[in-house]
């Protein structure tokens, strides 16, 4: 599973897992990010992309590239993004392993 | 200093490293004995850092490039500074290649690939040692 060496090992491997790369040396395990639910998270809430954009204080066209899946956000705005909707990361971003 | 001072600051960073790098095209001109050219160098630098302020008006993306607040966006600014660096190495090591091949000493391309090979070890190595 994750490798947890070292102080920040847990940090590092969770967020290696967010970006998609190989993670845990040569166990082999591969996470990947397969989807998000922020599109519908938003829709619920009835925000717009540019609310949401502002409340996360990055541009309307993150929140669109992170919806389409074409970027996946750092750690900490994954996080801020779970926070804002009052739930996990996982239950935000998908995630599979290969 | 707050969050929203540093932003404020931040933000006149690239147009003011346009209007130093115009100051000093000038002030290299003026030496030389071509002030009307250096003015010429000058104002397009301003033209490029007043781009800039006036584009972060109607650009998410130019907004972005000089606030840094949007991760994405200063990440796809680190790429372009990347892909332009390689570029620009590409064409040292090219030009030292054509010079050599002329017979000549390949200076100033080879002490430019020397310090673009220094630069990016240095970098690994202060990299390494931060993350």
């Amino acid at each position: 599973m994750l490798d947890t060496g070292g102080r920040s090992g847990h940090t590092r491997g969770v967020k290696q897992a967010l970006q998609g790369t190989r993670i845990g040396g040569g166990c082999g395990v591969e996470l990947v990010v397969t989807g998000n639910s922020v599109r519908r998270l938003r829709a619920e809430r009835g925000l717009s992309q540019g609310e949401l954009a502002a409340a996360l204080g990055v541009s309307r066209q993150t929140v669109n590239s992170i919806e389409t899946g074409r970027y996946t956000p750092s750690l900490p705005l994954s996080i801020a993004l779970a926070r804002y909707f009052g739930t996990a990361v996982e239950e935000v971003f998908h995630v599979e392993e290969r | 200093m707050s969050r929203n001072a540093r932003s404020a600051l931040v933000v006149w960073v690239t147009p003011a490293t346009a209007a130093l790098l115009g100051t000093g095209y000038f002030a290299a001109n003026a030496v030389a004995g071509h002030p009307g050219e250096g003015l010429v160098a000058l104002a397009a630098m301003l033209v490029v850092g007043a781009a800039f302020i006036v584009g972060a008006r109607y650009s998410e993306t130019i907004r972005g490039l000089l606030n840094r607040r949007d991760e994405r966006i200063t990440g796809i600014d680190m790429h372009a500074t990347a892909v332009a660096g390689v570029l620009v190495i590409m064409a040292v090591l090219v030009g030292s290649m054509v010079e050599i091949a002329r017979g000549r000493s390949g200076e100033p391309y080879t002490w430019l690939a020397a310090v673009a090979g220094v630069g990016y070890i240095l970098a690994v190595i202060v990299e390494r040692a931060r993350r």
